[in-house]
């Protein structure tokens, strides 16, 4: 029969039978089939013999066929059957109950860990959620610039917003608006401080999504003296019912409350707590009526811009710069450049009105979070494989009384996920009490936002499953794969030292994530440290400053130098636009002189008083300093030919390398002449993030906006005091608000501070669940090996050669760690201090300090639990059993 | 008593596969019903009363060893229980019993 070819059935409907029929049967019916085939195929030929066999295929094919149930199944319930999950957790939970040291190993790794892992799951999504609850968010743009020496500037002049309004097609409404970092607003004869004041239009409020209680932005914000205020401010002013009621502004101004607003979420770049009409700013800075000026700028005035439905930013783009080459001569912009509201949280180029926090630092902390987790993974799953020689005997009884090796992984899954669920519940009340101090730890407000909602369940979900995952999968895999004989007849051998075994690659691997992240916290905050200490190249200790209102007008300034002289606790006062050193209020200008290349620079201006330099101790390099001569002569008047003095850098940038050279030079700033007679020696006027300026300094005295007064360290109190009295004695109506200059200085490494503090904290946990996890090796070895221990101290062995024993493993894993990790630290640090100008250089001792500390973390660790053995009475441990 | 019933087509099956014996197994079966009834049924039917036949105890199977024949496969061969055997007199009996109360003047047996 078999020779005959015809008498085979056509091999592609055997196919379809092949792929769709049961597997149990498949075999059996195939071989029916055949052999029927060649009956209907001898019977009647080839024809009727592949319709029947075709028509026969299809009724054993689903769903007409029957399934032939496989016969061991009736004796297995399904894994998921929920008498089985009982099971599994009443299992775990005696597990647990009775390897209580391993439990609280685990327990305490994994919820320290999950702790960290929720806070940063917490400020990562408050971070990206930045501005995303406006209606609009998605067409609200903001304008950023840069300018023709290729610097990002955040201020929008008027001229672009006018244009963007009348001329630009695909802009719905365009809008400046005007931030005030803090302001004195005083209400009856109480006088507050006031920050997050905002000057806006009613365009503005159009664009974003403001909650108003009482008010609208047409009614509210159209004319001078109109004010809105958020609720808290309201109720901090007016204990209650603000609307219609007066306050004087900056004692400049009288403002009415015309409008009432809700609380702006603290997810918002725009944190208006007060919101004062944008003609009571013109009428404030009157340079800001003229609507078609392309020039000038406050770095916190900046423009926002609503596109309608279809309108392309690109094209906004480029219209906008090509606009801007009209107005060459006026404005130092050379392009725009719309940003998605949604991107400003993470521009630290601008000046913010909030804060930024720059994309880096969220990377950093997802993947140390996601490290901390790992290392707690891993001690999971090392003291599971440890365990796995007690656990062999029970697992080689369960599977002969029949459980399958699928119960078997779902019960180990089962226990893992008991743990991991216990430690979550944990993690998250740690994580809610840790969230408290996240704005200290970083530079965030996420704890002012809920954190309890909606997706945090769903992310501890998440995280539960996944940490499920990695935790219980080695264990569950390995431990069920036991032959059941050979575990019975103890033949299973869980090596302590056969080459490198799976889990002495776990324990160095997380000391190395330990150790790269103590190193670099040690030289993280070494740079800080740097940063603060540097010689700026201006005496910056005991001073305190204060801002003099109404820029510092003539005859109150004297009189408060006069009234400060009188104690004997002050040394000196200063007056200045700034200190040498501030983040907020430098002033900018072009500056023009022949030599420079393209005759032109943007100089940082400075207002200084005739003592200024000697008050700071910044020294002469040449020429004279300003004198009481200077103090009178005129600058942009008609006899204007004013003395100034510039820095170092500005003398080098006309190409002088000897400051001499420089003396007798013509500049033009603003408009108005000048010659340089003297220059004086360069400091770190920004953060030593950034480079040095050139700086020209002038005899401003109507712009002396802060007083810098030096005290005797000695008599702090009563100087601070006596500043105070005279201060308030002086400005009644202002907000009294001093400073140390040595803190102001640290503010500028706000950033850093904050994520050494974190770094700090992350390296902190790291090598507690890393030391946990080794106290856990440790224990088992030293139970591993009760016996053998009592066998050499029976036989002369000394304690110390036993800690050694026990201990030295251990100790080679977290030194092989170090080797790995000190590179790899010295590679991530290379790269984190390449940002910087003035950087601390990477020294050996920081590497050896990080050493030393893990070595000997993990050697107190290690030899507790050795010390334990090598001091146990031999004839205990050889009884045992 | 308690009885299993037995459908028509699953007595047909069931009496093949004691009058096989040794040789019953699907392909057989299905030609024995071709032949001796005239009936043609499609595989399927016959397979899947095998398996029901099988679960309710009336037959037990076990597979054959493997032969050149039919490409090597294995068939499965299908023996008649001690249940089944009794399923298969229990509804000759009842037959008899109700053939035996047919009044003999209601049917006539050769009159067509």
């Amino acid at each position: 029969m078999k020779s005959s070819g015809q008498n085979y059935p056509p091999r592609w409907i055997e196919k379809i039978l092949t792929w769709f029929h049961p597997e149990e049967t498949l075999e059996e019916v195939l071989g029916d089939l055949e052999e029927l085939y060649a009956y209907w195929y001898k019977e009647k030929g080839s024809f009727y013999a592949v319709f029947r066999y075709v028509f026969s295929v299809f009724s054993v094919l689903p769903p007409f066929v029957r399934q032939r149930k496989p016969k061991q199944e009736y004796s297995k319930p399904l894994i998921f059957h929920p008498d089985m999950i009982q099971n599994y957790f009443k299992v775990a939970f005696r597990n647990l109950q009775k390897n209580k040291q391993y439990s609280f190993i685990n327990l305490t790794g994994l919820t320290l860990g999950l702790a960290v892992a929720i806070t940063l799951f917490w400020i990562v999504r408050f971070e990206y959620s930045f501005d995303n609850y406006h209606a609009k968010a998605d067409r609200i743009y903001r304008i950023s610039s840069t300018d023709r020496f290729g610097a990002k500037q955040s201020h929008v002049p008027q001229g672009v917003i006018k244009a963007l309004n009348t001329q630009i097609p695909g802009v719905e409404m365009a809008a400046n608006l005007q931030g005030v970092g803090s302001a004195s607003v005083k209400v009856g004869t109480e006088v507050f401080d006031q920050k997050n004041v905002f000057f806006s239009p009613p365009q503005l409020l159009k664009i974003l999504d403001v909650k108003w209680i009482e008010g609208s932005p047409e009614n509210s914000l159209s004319a001078v003296g109109n004010v809105v205020l958020d609720e808290e401010t309201a109720q901090k002013l007016f204990h209650g019912d603000a609307m219609h009621k007066t306050f004087r502004f900056d004692n400049k101004i009288d403002l009415t409350v015309s409008g009432v607003i809700e609380k702006v979420p603290s997810n918002s770049e725009l944190p208006f707590q007060m919101i004062i009409s944008r003609e009571t700013w013109k009428r404030l800075q009157p340079e800001f009526q003229n609507e078609e000026y392309w020039g000038g700028g406050d770095s916190m005035n900046q423009g926002f811009v609503l596109l309608k439905e279809k309108g392309s930013p690109e094209s906004v783009n480029r219209q906008l710069t090509k606009m801007v080459q009209k107005y060459k001569d006026e404005t130092i912009i050379r392009s725009y450049e719309l940003q998605p509201l949604s991107k400003m949280h993470f521009d630290t180029d601008k000046d913010s009105y909030n804060y930024s926090m720059p994309q880096w630092l969220i990377y950093t902390l997802i993947s140390i979070g996601l490290f901390l987790i790992f290392i707690a993974c891993i001690n999971f799953v090392n003291l599971a494989t440890v365990q796995a020689i007690q656990r062999s005997r029970e697992i080689a009884m369960r599977k002969i009384l029949g459980s399958g090796k699928k119960q078997l992984i779902a019960q180990f899954f089962g226990e893992t996920f008991v743990l991991v669920f216990i430690a979550i519940l944990l993690g998250s009340l740690l994580s809610t009490n840790l969230i408290q101090y996240s704005s200290e730890l970083i530079n965030t407000k996420v704890a002012d936002s809920s954190v309890w909602e909606f997706s945090t369940i769903i992310f501890l979900f998440v995280l539960a499953l996944v940490v499920t995952l990695l935790a219980g999968i080695y264990p569950a895999i390995v431990l069920t794969g036991f032959q059941p004989i050979k575990a019975l007849q103890n033949k299973i051998f869980v090596p302590i030292r056969k080459g490198i075994s799976l889990r002495s690659t776990l324990v160095v691997f997380q000391f190395v994530i330990a150790q790269v992240l103590i190193i670099c916290t040690i030289l993280g905050i070494k740079q800080i440290r740097y940063f603060y200490e540097k010689d700026l190249g201006f005496e910056k200790s005991a001073i305190i400053t204060v801002p003099m209102p109404e820029r510092g007008n003539n005859n109150l300034r004297e009189r408060f130098r006069q009234n400060l002289s009188r104690h004997s606790e002050i040394k000196d006062v200063a007056f200045g636009l700034t200190t040498p050193a501030s983040k907020r209020n430098h002033w900018w200008g072009n500056v023009l002189n022949p030599n420079f290349p393209g005759n032109e620079e943007s100089f940082r201006i400075q207002h200084v008083d005739t003592n200024y330099f000697s008050f700071f101790h910044i020294p002469l390099v040449a020429g004279r300093g300003l004198t009481s001569s200077d103090t009178t002569t005129g600058f942009k008047t008609n006899a204007e030919n004013t003395d100034v003095l510039i820095n170092e850098k500005a003398a080098k940038d006309m190409g002088f390398q000897n400051p001499e050279k420089a003396l007798g030079q013509r500049l033009v700033i603003w408009d108005g002449k000048a010659t340089v007679v003297g220059v004086v020696k360069n400091y770190y006027s920004e953060t030593l993030k950034g480079n040095l300026m050139p700086h020209v300094y002038l005899y401003r005295s109507w712009n002396f906006q802060l007083a810098s007064i030096r005290i005797y360290p000695a008599h702090k109190a009563e100087a601070i005091q006596h500043i105070g009295e005279d201060w308030k004695a002086l400005f009644p109506n202002n907000y009294y608000d001093p400073k140390f200059l040595e803190d102001d200085i640290k503010s500028f490494y706000d950033n850093e501070q904050k994520l050494s503090n974190f770094l700090t904290l992350f390296a902190g946990v790291g090598i507690i669940i890393g030391s946990l996890g080794l106290f856990g090796l440790v224990s088992f070895v030293v139970t591993q090996r009760t016996k053998e221990i009592g066998v050499r101290k029976v036989l002369g062995a000394t304690v110390a050669s036993i800690i050694t024993l026990v201990s030295r493993d251990f100790l080679v894993m977290v030194t092989i760690a170090f080797v790995i990790a000190s590179p790899l630290a010295w590679y991530v640090m290379k790269a984190f201090l390449s940002d910087y100008t003035y950087k601390i250089d990477i020294e050996i001792w920081v590497f050896i300090v990080a050493g030393i500390l893990t070595i000997g973390v993990a050697f107190l660790t290690v030899s507790i639990q050795s010390i334990k053995a090598a001091l146990m009475n031999p004839v205990k441990s050889l009884k045992s059993e | 008593m308690k009885r299993t019933y037995l459908g028509e087509f699953e007595e047909i099956v069931l009496l093949m596969a004691v009058i096989l014996d040794e040789q019953a197994y699907g392909a057989t079966i299905n030609q024995e019903i071709d032949e001796r009834t005239g009936r043609k049924v499609t595989f399927g039917t016959v397979h899947n009363t095998l398996i029901r036949l099988e679960e309710k105890g009336f037959l037990t199977s076990r597979l054959g060893g493997a032969t050149t024949e039919r490409g090597g496969r294995r068939k499965r061969i299908f023996t008649v229980t001690a249940s089944g055997s009794r399923a298969l007199l229990d509804i000759q009996q009842l037959r008899k019993e109700l053939w035996e109360l047919v009044p003999p003047n209601l049917i006539q047996l050769s009159g067509l």
